[in-house]
């Protein structure tokens, strides 16, 4: 009879070998499927040029590059900690709402110069991140409530609650044409793009600065090292006297502070107005952000590898869909999910070679 | 006060295609979990087994049967592989449940798309069956029934105690002589069973439409975790939770209609209960009286050595 | 006790051939081998010790015989025959059971519930209640008293290891293994076993006994197989051997390093810790302290001797502000103030260190190196690390007690278990400024650095004056370390003595009472 023996490697295996694993058989999963599922319409030659286009073409993805790149970081910050943010859609679309709500009824903002209100909104998104996050935070940290059921429900109760604030009649933030989605933030606001590019300054700027700050959280001050004990041994944490459920409240926190400078970031970068219903309008960057981190093994320097990868797959999507055509092949932006969900299964399974060994015995 | 009374009746009544779908995802989803699986990818299942349902609606003319049966048989094969791969190899559950959920979703938008199309040119065509007053009693009827022969199978019979044990502690099972392989494939084979026809019922008994909001984007796979959760996975408590939840679910529409509530925000009440349900299932006594496995969602790994 | 004359192994070939024979067994683990080419033969009718200190492999070999574990080389034979254990499931079926240490009963479910889990001849739909007649033949015959009803968190440590070894009968064992599962019971609890192991022996059976205690080893067994650093160092005749010859192959070289002398003397003075009227609650609910009073003076070590489970584990809690008090106080005087049920942020500051039962689950992060480890404790940084600082220190700690690691940085989960532990006490010996609450320091260590820690413990009791409560079930441990000892039994503490005047019987006796 033969069966499998699971043994701990004495020697783990080059870690960068296991992404990229997963990417390629990912993918060639994702093409299997979409082959068989549109009754053969979509040819695997199809996937792989939609894929190529994205890689191959940066200024194209750039902007949703940066923007998950923002994400990625954020996210490692708060899984290094082992809690699984889920909730990433939510603080974005919280802290863009936020300013959308700032900005159409209080004049301050926008009476600034223009960099003082951009530092401004990107610190307010920051808040409203963060004030989200905690909320799901305390929860999580004092009452045990699961984060992931609790975080992706609090991403429903964000996208209908802002459904209903944005529809609300005779409000300043509304379209003034009474379109389904907000007023345009002012020119003050918004980001230029640079010529020949999808991306801005300042959108470089943003996203660098997060990174170094994570990075320095993580790796050079006290919380972020009971953030990183927290993911590593909540005993001995509570052995040396911090406070465990603040320090799990502060990880998912502060990641949804920084995705909330995502949400902001796009707002002023990608699109300047929330369009209505969030829930079909939003590109998932909270969810693509997890598949960004986990490709990343939590290490910062491999985020921007991992986000680009991942945008590319992102825009493979719409490719698709621009050369079969949602009438012929069925093929919607759900497809993307299909991407991910291989990618990241292919991930989940292949992450065990890499620290132990698979024997066949008999 | 007779009003308010029928006007409960009248939901209940009305709610019962819901409530049956909703008691079936939890139960099926408490087994997978008594045995130590944690299952995230349950909104991924609901997705995908309410479109498979809906797929064979519009391809087979209402063959209910083959509905439910293809919907069953899915998610149980997807199931069974989760439950193979968790127990045989040091993976992380919470990893493979949320990747499955993405994926399911994807799987979603492309085998609904298609029947969707066909349907539009179908006309006077629902998926799914409109239930009678008597079909509908008899379908509260059915679970409740339901739930005393899950009881049962749980705590009454050797089976039922392997698969808590492999919950519990599957290093220490194994030890005493339980194959906790088998245990979790067979609380895996009835618990994702169940999943799939709860699924199945949403789209036959209750939504007989698709489209990406009201399957893909509905978000029902977590309340039904959550039903599971507050219910402490327990076959009885949780005909409870799903009954308050299926009340609760249907009313929050009507409650557009009754209180002029934006429909938006009505939509966002069944997660805010949700979210209060579990806090207050995890803030209270009850989370010993009716606590989570030991061991769930824990990688189970033999060779670990100690100190 | 009826006569029965069924033999337990009915059909072995011939006497001569071993029941069990390992042959050549090698096991690695990251950072070590556990077992280099071992190769033993265990025969019927015989109650067979493996002795050897901790980390020379003897728990691995066992594990590998009840196939927990898969050896990387070599072969095992049953009954001649060669065979594959690659899990419980098909040791059970061979008739190995193993009873460990740590009982492996679900303390959630009944004793019933537990004990149906390995019968084959039960249904899949039978009920826990068919268990009951069988069990209670057993519990006749082995001399013991459980209600099968009751859920097994209720039960004391050697209840359920009586119920343990009521399972290996119930399975129809023929190989029962005994890992460590009597070392830390006092000798008349050990002998209600005894009384049994030979019975089993008598009808034929082989009985494993791993132990890393000589004494126990000469107790009950007729041979007696020695490993040492992995490796088969010799298998004798119990009866044609002595405590000396097997010293000598326990430690070789090392045995004159090895002794269970006294340590120096402490030199009390002060109270620096006390508790009183203490009450507290285990996580089931129920009282696992019921009104304990202590005292710890600085410059003494006070030996805590008791069975597990007596509410070791929740003293040690409660002291280090881990669990809540439901009655009574603590205080620690230092500082010229008193600290009135400090909380664990506030002992730590003030230098009280904490050597917990697990090291592993609770008291270091293997995931990361040994200066993360130093700089998560309160006390060694400030909001802004400063690595330079705390990678010197570490550096420290690695020189003196002679950790075996690439560097300060490394993760130690790649570190042995050995050097862990020293990593763990390093820095909890450097905390202490106060006193050290320490829960069975030593345990899995090997013999060598179990003494030098022991040393180490008491040399800075001496000379930084530091106080230090010393929970621990090895009871030589407790006698060489300890000026005081007091025992603990079901919560309470049954007895207080002077440790160079305390006869080791009496303690012993109170442990069971």
């Amino acid at each position: 009879m033969v069966s499998i023996v699971v043994v701990r490697r004495v020697k783990p295996v080059p870690y960068f070998i296991v992404p990229i694993l997963a990417l390629l058989i990912g993918i060639g999963v994702s093409i299997v499927i979409l082959f068989f599922l549109t009754g053969y319409m979509v040819q695997p030659m199809d996937v792989l040029v939609s894929i190529w286009i994205g890689l191959s073409q940066p200024n194209v993805i750039a902007n949703i590059f940066l923007i998950l790149t923002i994400v990625g970081f954020s996210l490692a910050m708060s899984f290094k900690g082992g809690i699984y943010n889920i909730g990433g859609e939510g603080q974005f679309w919280m802290a863009a709402w936020t300013i959308v709500w700032l900005v159409f009824t209080t004049p301050i903002i926008v009476s600034q110069a223009p960099l003082v209100s951009k530092l401004i909104v990107l610190a307010t998104g920051f808040i409203a991140g963060f004030a989200w996050g905690f909320l799901a935070g305390i929860l999580r940290g004092y009452v045990g409530v699961d984060e992931v059921p609790l975080t992706l429900m609090m991403n429903y109760v964000a996208y209908y609650l802002i459904d209903w604030l944005v529809m609300l009649p005779g409000r300043p933030w509304r379209d003034i044409y009474g379109y389904a989605k907000t007023r345009s933030l002012p020119q003050t606001l918004q980001y230029s793009i640079i010529p020949g590019t999808t991306v801005s300054v300042e959108m470089i700027l943003v996203t660098i600065v997060i990174g170094v700050l994570i990075w320095l959280i993580l790796d050079f001050t006290r919380l972020g090292l009971t953030i990183k004990i927290h993911g590593s041994n909540v005993n001995l944490l509570r052995s040396a006297g911090y406070s465990v459920p603040l320090t799990a409240a502060l990880a998912l926190a502060l990641s949804g502070g920084f995705i909330g400078v995502a949400g902001v970031v796009y707002l002023s970068g990608v699109t300047p107005s929330i369009r209505i219903p969030v829930e079909t309008s939003t590109s998932g960057f909270g969810y693509l952000g997890i598949l960004v981190t986990w490709l990343s093994m939590l290490e910062l320097f491999a985020v921007p590898i991992a986000a680009y990868v991942v945008s590319s797959l992102y825009n493979a999507g719409f490719t698709l869909m621009a050369i079969k055509g949602t009438q012929q092949a069925g093929v919607t932006a759900g497809v993307t999910n299909v991407f991910i969900g291989s990618v990241l299964l292919t991930y989940a399974l292949l992450i065990t070679i890499s620290e132990y060994e698979i024997r066949i015995v008999w | 006060m007779d009003a308010a009374f029928t006007g409960f009746l009248d939901i209940m009544i009305s709610s019962a295609g819901l409530f049956v779908a909703f008691y079936l995802m939890a139960l099926g989803h408490s087994i997978v979990e008594k045995s130590g699986i944690l299952n995230l990818a349950i909104d991924g299942m609901f997705a995908l087994s309410a479109t498979l349902a809906f797929f064979a609606d519009v391809y087979y003319g209402n063959d209910l049967l083959k509905s439910f049966l293809l919907s069953a048989v899915v998610v149980a094969f997807f199931g069974l592989f989760m439950a193979f791969v968790l127990t045989k190899f040091p993976v992380s559950h919470g990893a493979v449940g949320l990747s499955l959920m993405f994926l399911m979703y994807g799987l979603s938008s492309v085998i609904g798309y298609g029947p969707r199309i066909v349907q539009a040119t179908m006309s006077n065509f629902s998926p799914g069956i409109s239930l009678s007053l008597k079909e509908r009693i008899a379908g509260y009827l059915i679970m409740v029934a339901l739930s005393v022969f899950a009881y049962w199978f749980i705590e009454k019979t050797k089976i039922g105690v392997s698969i808590k044990a492999s919950g519990e502690d599957p290093a220490a099972a194994e030890a005493l002589g339980v194959n906790v392989l088998a245990s979790r494939l067979v609380a895996a084979a009835v618990g994702f069973t169940m999943i799939g026809l709860g699924g199945a019922a949403y789209m036959n008994f209750y939504v007989r439409l698709w489209d990406e909001r009201a399957v893909i984007l509905s978000g029902y796979g977590w309340l039904a975790f959550s039903i599971a959760l507050s219910g402490g996975r327990h076959p009885l408590v949780v005909l409870l939770t799903s009954f308050i939840f299926s009340i609760l679910v249907h009313s929050s529409l009507q409650l557009v209609a009754w209180y002029g509530i934006s429909r938006e925000l009505s939509y966002s009440l069944p997660f805010i209960v949700a979210i209060i349900s579990m806090t207050i299932y995890m803030a209270t006594p009850l989370r010993r009286l009716l606590a989570s496995p030991k061991s769930l969602g824990r990688i189970y790994f033999r060779e670990e050595r100690t100190v | 006790m009826e006569k029965s004359s069924q033999r337990i192994f009915s059909s072995n070939p011939s006497p001569k051939t071993p029941i069990i024979k390992v042959d050549n067994i090698v096991k690695r683990f990251p950072g070590a081998v556990a077992l280099e080419n071992v190769t033993v033969e265990f025969y019927e009718g015989t109650i067979h010790a493996i002795l050897g200190e901790n980390g020379s492999g003897k728990s691995t070999l066992v594990k590998i015989l009840s196939g927990i574990y898969t050896p990387d080389e070599g072969a095992i034979y049953y009954k001649g025959k060669k065979v594959t254990i690659d899990n419980p499931i098909k040791a059970l079926s061979l008739g190995i059971s193993m009873v460990s240490q740590s009982p492996v009963l679900i303390e959630r479910l009944t004793v019933a519930e537990n004990l149906m889990l390995g019968l084959k001849q039960l249904g899949v739909f039978a009920s826990p209640k068919s268990v009951l007649k069988l069990f209670e033949e057993i519990m006749d015959k082995i001399g013991i008293k459980v209600d099968p009803e009751e859920d097994v968190w209720k039960l004391t440590y050697t209840q359920r290891q009586l119920v343990e070894i009521a399972r290996a009968l119930m399975l129809g064992s023929k190989v029962i293994i005994l890992d460590e599962a009597l070392t830390y019971l006092p000798l008349e609890e050990r002998r209600k076993f005894y009384r049994y192991l030979l019975e089993f022996k008598s009808k034929g059976g082989l009985a494993i006994l791993i132990t890393h205690k000589i004494p126990e080893a000469f107790e009950v067994s007729d041979m007696i197989t020695v490993l040492r650093r992995g490796k088969h160092i010799g298998t004798v005749k119990t009866s044609e051997t002595n405590y000396d010859a097997v010293r000598e192959m326990m430690f070789a070289e090392r045995a004159k390093e090895i002794t269970l002398e006294r340590l120096m003397d402490g030199v009390p003075g002060e109270t620096v810790l006390e508790v009183r009227d203490l009450w507290v609650k285990n996580d089931f609910g129920t009282y696992a302290l019921r009104g304990i009073s202590l005292e710890v003076k600085r410059g003494e070590v006070l030996g805590l001797a008791g069975i597990v489970g007596n509410g070791q584990v929740e003293l040690a809690q409660a002291l280090m502000g881990l669990r809540s008090v439901e009655r009574g106080s603590i205080i620690v005087y230092a500082n010229g103030r008193s600290y009135v049920k400090p909380a664990t942020k506030t002992l730590r500051e003030i230098g009280v260190g904490y050597i917990p039962d697990q090291p592993l689950s609770h008291g270091v992060s293997i995931d990361y190196g040994l200066r993360e480890n130093i700089a998560v404790m309160p006390g060694y940084t400030g909001p802004f690390i400063k690595w330079g600082r705390l990678t010197k220190l570490a550096r420290e700690f690695i020189e003196v007690l002679t950790i075996v690691t690439p560097s300060p940085k490394t993760p130690l989960k790649y570190l042995s278990g050995g050097n862990l532990m020293k990593s763990l006490v390093a820095r909890e010996l450097d905390l202490t400024k106060n006193a050290l609450v320490a829960y069975n320091p030593t345990r899995g260590l090997d013999e060598v650095t179990s003494i030098k820690v022991r040393r180490m413990i008491k040399e800075k009791v001496v000379k930084d004056k530091i106080g230090v409560l010393l929970i621990s079930e090895d009871l030589d441990e407790i006698f060489q370390v300890s000026d005081r000892i007091a025992v603990i039994n079901e919560g309470k503490i049954v007895g207080l003595f002077d440790a160079k005047s305390a006869s080791r019987e009496e303690v012993e006796k109170l442990m069971v009472m």
